[in-house]
């Protein structure tokens, strides 16, 4: 089984910088100086850093794929996936968003540049909180919004909230349910029906470091990975599980390692570093049309709110949300487009306008929408009669003995 | 337009947020998602942004109140704008909390109503757990009524399960005081179902006797316009949705119907049987078949009786059975044999069964499936006598099509059970009913009374000894069934030892075509006949 | 023309779609070269090779969501658990994806998960459940439970055409046990259509799946003692044909519903419901129940006898309903 094809030449964001203790390779340019333990403070329970936090931090390194106009495109859809979320955080607070909202900040680039490195015919099967990859796969804000919302005009008309929403049609994203790793076998089941038609695609899917404790996540991995289908799983390693630190989830150092289990290269990368995040998909993206199968990327990150709206995240110590603070995808990958002289501070302006006059039109067509009319609450349960349409073309009919006729079966099989 | 400003929801089970400081004073202008105010609640803290651009007219809750989400909080008029007066009104708006107590407890006055209170110290009668995985059961029947006394042990009422049909019997001696579940109805294991003993009141709930007494009485007296017998059990008319709506959208009271059903419970038949009288009342459905009983439908007149000295012309069937009779006469030269059965046997297993019988099958127990599994044994045996003449060759029936002779008011006609040889007991007397009811309401079907290979014919019901029957063409014999009585009989026992008891007999008379049948063979036949009722064995369902 | 088993009818059923459509696949665990436990897909692999008859790991949520995915390019997967039993370990794929999709974001599921069902082997808890009703109580699925060979084909191939998740039953009791002849033609039976098996004007046996037989055989019994029972065969219980529950009901005023599924939160009591809604006029005794009891399926065969519903029970029932 090889690694070597999610690494790449030196001085480059594909470049390793270490392996990991089992042999998988490591691109980031820092460790995490620091972890999290629990302990007895004063009669109550909590957590405590142990090592430093005010280590400096590193400039990006260039991508080994992305030129100046893809790179400032990525910038650009960070952009919008975040004031995308602030908008919503304020309808929030104004009554206009309904139940709960999920919110990325910190993973802006984890999305983005995942998504992006996707083909138009491949499939993306988000988390709840991977809205900025819908927008990269062709959806609006006001898409996101309107979800929120529960207004008719939504994805899904008002039956479902927040980023469960998706389009089987043009954009190829799945709707993500609350049941976390289920989309990963369904992923994997779409390369197999296009492998039918003749086509080797790629799926992009994730889970958190939380999520990746349930079997639907093991099971639909080792699928992909022993029917070698192109299914990326891409682990977003944000620390918290809800409230629960990492280290109460499972007990290895790195869940890259578990690539090795599955028999598929796995890579472990800095999820606030969007060149690095970009590198390894598109990487395993080739190894899907090359027909290699499947691929495991470990991306170590910060999810810098709480789990909803409701949930402030006073569990994580001042230093820790400080630390990924000072490592913010956006500034990050603002600061690396300078250094490479990509771009100038009137230019960041002018994209940082036109996204937020995109935004509050929007947010202006998502206020507007109707509600939902109450008579469709339950139509569509059940699709009509009528053909469904091969989305990848006539299925490729291979060199089976087409003689072979169907004789009585001979065997008792179980039981008689 | 003005737009409210709302407490909004922090977390979806967040019912309420306390409004910590205004960041605004009333005649401030605000921009959209400018900080307007801060909360507090149960999981977070939060400043708020104004939900639209304009003038701060109004603050309606003040720092400090802890409101209800949605409930608005201020007012922002369009931008330039007049402020609003602001109304005394705000601080009103503060303890929703209160809501709730207007919505206190009732208090408890509704005391259980007297009748239902059983016993002063009584013993519970309970319905018993019949096996593991029995969760409930159907009481079927009392045994006793409110105010019997019962022995411990004494059987008092019968109950159906999934599993097992049982009689239960009294835990305890003493006097029935209450009866709580009434006949046919099903309830859960442990549930109450009678009091021995106590101050129960015996009138808390009036049992079914009448209309156990109905069904129990074999239509002794046939019911002149019976009472009203289902309406007795306690006021309410047992039937079904189905009965219920015949009844309403054919005017018919249901009042004066008595039922034939489980408990006197008037079933679908019942119902139709008493529309095509004319909304009389239906009389039990076996009981012009029955052997022992005068048939009720028969002895009443439905027509003026003619003038006498009148000329009446013959009616279609009357013409039909005129025709039949002679020409069976002319056709076959009959002879009829004379046999004497000992029914004691039977009769002592149809008085023990009875009553449980029809409760258990639906159908009443007569003599008739007796008398007509006997035949059908006989028959099975002597081919012959199940044959008819064609031209020069006999036919040796397939099978055995049981003609049943039925007295109508208006003549006679002979409907037929066909593959009478297949059907076990229940299935026999379950027929004979069936024809002998739809005879009645002119319901047969044309292919129902053709094709009999023997007839059956009850002439006893009105006290003869016996009658010489004409044979229904084209069969060869038919079994004239004469009238059930008690004789003193010398019966000699295995040692040869006479003695003289008290036994009930009844005359059987096999009328016979000469031509294909002799004498032998129908002497075979009815001793056949005779052995298969005396030694009566077979289950009777 | 053969006489077949219902077995057999389900693999010709299949193997006629997979001609018919190559859009039409099976996937599952040993499905290929061994041809499945109970041999439905023997032989399939050598005429439509490893590609159309897919191997899969142990993992029936796996099986059921990977074919939901196909489906969502378009195929038309069919998936079997080597026991409907394993079902269970779908659940949430099945419930959660492939029932609410179509609803949901307007995505079809054109798809088939079928398998063994039910008792009577001594299978034991595990490989004899009766798992249908979790998923009629599922909006968004079809649930197909045939009794003869002749409905288990025309049904799999209709369940193969149909344009959302059917869930398809096969009674396993039945699979080797009943024969017929079938239509030379081809023909399909259409989902949601119950079937008079049996003609009677007494009291109605309204059930489906290898009770079906139980009925049948009191049927028989009763008849002898003048008691003319009619068999409603539901063959599909989601979505429920109203009428025919209704016309049987209206026809005999009595009715019987017979499962081999547990009693609580069976079907029968859905039926009463329905009769009570839409029939309540015709009745004219109570609906009675007879069906498993309410435990799990024993192994030991009297155990699983005395679980089950029997003959006896059926005729019991019947006697007591004609006399109410």
């Amino acid at each position: 089984m090889s690694t070597k094809s999610l690494t790449a030449p030196e001085k480059n964001a594909a470049a390793p910088i270490g392996v990991s203790p089992h042999g998988i390779p490591d691109w980031r340019l820092e460790q995490i100086p620091f972890h999290i333990e629990s302990e007895w403070v004063n009669g109550e329970f909590g957590y405590k850093i142990v090592g430093e936090t005010d280590t400096p931090v590193p400039p990006l390194r260039p991508s080994k794929y992305l030129d100046k106009e893809k790179s400032i495109e990525i910038y650009r859809l960070m952009l919008v996936n975040r004031r995308m979320e602030e908008s919503l955080e304020r309808m929030y607070k104004q009554s206009k968003v309904i139940g709960g909202l999920y919110l990325s900040l910190g993973q802006e680039a984890c999305s983005v540049a995942s998504a992006f490195a996707l083909g138009k015919d491949d499939w993306l099967g988000p988390m709840i909180r991977n809205q900025g990859s819908m927008i990269v796969k062709g959806f609006q804000p006001r898409d996101t919004m309107m979800q929120y919302m529960g207004k008719a005009g939504s994805p899904t008309r008002g039956r479902e909230s927040g980023s469960h929403y998706g389009d089987h049609r043009v954009h190829n994203v799945i709707a993500p349910i609350s049941h976390l790793g289920d989309s990963i076998s369904v992923l994997a089941g779409c390369c197999l029906g296009a492998r039918l038609q003749g086509r080797n695609i790629a799926a992009l899917g994730y889970i958190g470091d939380g999520g990746q404790s349930t079997g639907p996540t093991y099971e639909g991995f080792n699928f992909a990975a022993v029917k070698k289908l192109g299914v990326i799983l891409l682990v977003e390693h944000n620390q918290w599980a809800y409230s629960t630190p990492v280290e109460m989830q499972f007990a290895c150092k790195d869940l890259a390692d578990r690539a090795l289990g599955y028999g598929v290269p796995g890579v472990i990368l800095d999820g606030t570093d969007a060149n690095q995040v970009y590198d390894a998909t598109y990487e395993a993206v080739q190894r899907a049309y090359a027909g290699e199968g499947a691929s495991f990327i470990e991306a170590k990150l910060m999810r810098m709110k709480g789990h909803a709206m409701h949930d402030p995240a006073n569990y994580v110590p001042a230093a820790v949300k400080e630390y990924w603070k000072r490592r913010d995808p956006i500034l990050r990958y603002e600061n690396y487009l300078k250094a490479q002289g990509w771009i100038n501070d009137d230019e960041l302006k002018a994209i940082s306008d036109g996204v937020n006059t995109w935004m509050d039109a929007e947010r202006d067509f998502a206020e507007a929408s109707p509600m939902p009319d109450p008579a469709d609450a339950a139509t569509d349960v059940y699709k009509e009669d009528g053909p469904i349409a091969l989305k990848y073309g006539p299925v490729v009919v291979h060199e089976a003995n087409q003689r072979a006729q169907l004789k009585e079966s001979s065997a008792p099989g179980h039981y008689k | 337009m003005p737009t409210d400003v709302v407490m909004p929801q922090m977390g979806e089970s967040i019912t309420e947020g306390t409004l910590t400081k205004w960041l605004k004073k009333p005649g401030d202008t605000v921009s959209r998602d400018e900080p307007l105010f801060e909360i507090s609640t149960d999981k977070v803290d939060a400043e708020i942004p104004s939900p639209a651009a304009g003038t701060l007219l109004e603050i309606k809750v003040q720092e400090g109140a802890t409101v209800g989400i949605n409930t608005v909080v201020a007012v922002i008029g369009e931008a330039g704008g007049a402020a609003a007066p602001a109304p005394a009104a705000p601080k009103q708006e503060t303890p929703k909390a209160e809501a709730p107590k207007a919505a206190a407890p009732a208090p408890a006055a509704t005391p259980p109503p007297a009748a239902s209170a059983p016993s002063g110290g009584g013993t519970d009668v309970v319905m018993p757990q019949m096996g593991e995985s029995i969760t409930e059961g159907t009481l079927t029947k009392w045994l006793k009524k409110v105010g019997d006394t019962v022995q411990r042990d004494e059987p008092l009422f019968e109950i159906s399960t999934d599993k097992v049909d049982a009689e239960i019997p009294s835990p305890a001696a003493g006097t029935l005081t209450a009866i709580k579940v009434q006949e046919g109805a099903t309830v859960g294991i442990n549930t109450v179902v009678a009091v021995i003993g106590g101050s129960g009141s015996a009138a808390a709930s009036a049992p079914a006797p009448a209309a156990k007494a109905a069904a129990a009485a074999p239509a002794a007296t046939p019911a002149p316009s019976a009472a009203p017998v289902a309406a007795a059990a306690g006021g309410r008319i047992k039937s079904s949705p189905l009965v219920r709506k015949i009844a309403k959208d054919n005017n018919l009271d249901l009042g004066k119907i008595s039922g034939t059903g489980a408990s006197g419970r008037i079933t679908k038949d019942d119902a139709l049987n008493a529309l095509n009288q004319g909304g009389k009342s239906a009389a039990p459905a076996a009981a012009a078949t029955s052997a022992a009983a005068p048939a009720a439908s028969v002895a009443k007149p439905t027509s003026p009786a003619p003038e006498p000295g009148s000329l009446v012309p013959l009616t279609k069937m009357r013409s039909i059975i005129a025709q039949r009779m002679v020409e069976s006469k002319r056709i076959s030269p009959h002879v009829h044999t004379i046999f004497k059965v000992d029914m004691t046997r039977i009769v002592r297993l149809r008085e023990k069964e009875k009553s449980k019988y029809e409760q258990r099958n639906g159908v009443k127990l007569t003599y008739m499936p007796f008398i007509a599994r006997a035949a059908v044994a006989a028959l099975r045996k002597h081919a012959i006598v199940n044959a008819s003449m064609e031209g020069d060759a006999i036919r040796y029936n397939r099978n055995i099509n049981l003609g049943i002779a039925v007295a109508l008011e208006w003549g006679l006609i002979v409907p037929v059970i066909k593959q009478t040889e297949e059907r076990n007991f229940l299935g026999v007397a379950r027929a004979i009913v069936d024809v002998a009811d739809r005879a009645r309401n002119k319901k047969l079907a044309p292919d129902e009374i053709s094709g009999g290979t023997f007839t059956l014919t009850n002439s006893g019901i009105f006290g003869e000894q016996f009658g010489m029957p004409i044979i229904n063409q084209p069969q060869s014999a038919i079994l004239g069934i004469g009238g059930l009585s008690k004789e003193a009989v010398v019966m000699t026992d295995k040692e040869g030892n006479d003695t003289i008891a008290i036994r009930s007999v009844q005359y059987f008379s096999l009328g016979f075509d000469h031509r294909v049948i002799d004498g032998a063979d129908a002497g075979k036949f009815m001793s056949d006949f005779k052995a298969y009722l005396e030694n009566w064995a077979e289950d009777i369902g | 023309m053969a006489v077949v088993t219902y077995l057999e009818a389900i693999r010709q059923g299949l193997w006629e779609e997979m001609e018919r459509d190559p859009a039409v696949f099976v996937m599952g665990e040993d499905v290929g070269v061994y041809g499945g436990a109970f041999k439905v897909t023997e032989g399939f692999i050598n005429r439509f090779g490893p590609e159309r008859v897919v191997d899969t790991p142990i993992s029936e949520m796996a099986i059921a969501s990977a074919a939901y995915g196909a489906s969502l390019t378009g195929m038309r997967p069919v998936g079997e658990f080597q026991f409907m039993d394993f079902i269970t370990s779908a659940h949430s794929q099945i419930v959660q994806i492939l029932a609410k999709s179509n609803w949901r974001w307007g995505a079809p599921a054109p798809m088939v998960l079928r398998g063994p069902t039910g008792g009577g082997v001594s299978g034991g808890p595990f490989h004899s459940q009766n798992n249908e009703m979790a998923y009629v109580h599922t909006p968004g699925l079809k649930v197909i439970c045939p009794a003869t060979a002749r409905d288990a084909k025309g049904l799999i191939k209709s369940a193969v055409r149909d344009n959302n998740p059917v869930l398809f039953f096969e009674h396993k009791y039945l699979y080797r046990r009943i024969k017929e002849e079938l239509p030379e033609e081809e023909y399909t039976i259409p989902i949601g259509k119950a079937r008079v098996h049996r003609q009677g004007k007494h009291v109605s046996v309204i059930t489906y799946a290898a009770t079906v037989y139980v009925a049948q055989e009191a049927a028989e019994l009763l008849a002898k003692e003048g008691i003319e029972v009619e068999i409603l065969d539901l063959r599909t219980l989601l979505p429920l044909d109203r009428d025919a529950i209704r016309e049987t009901v209206e026809k005999t005023n009595r009715v019987i519903v017979l499962h081999e599924d547990t009693k609580t939160g069976g079907i029968a009591g859905e039926i009463a419901a329905i009769i009570n809604e839409e029939a309540f006029d015709f009745l004219d005794a109570p609906i009675v129940r007879v069906t498993s009891l309410d435990s799990a399926v024993p192994f030991s065969p009297p155990l699983e006898k005395a679980f089950m519903p029997q003959v006896e029970d059926v005729v019991r029932a019947a006697r007591r309903l004609v006399a109410y």
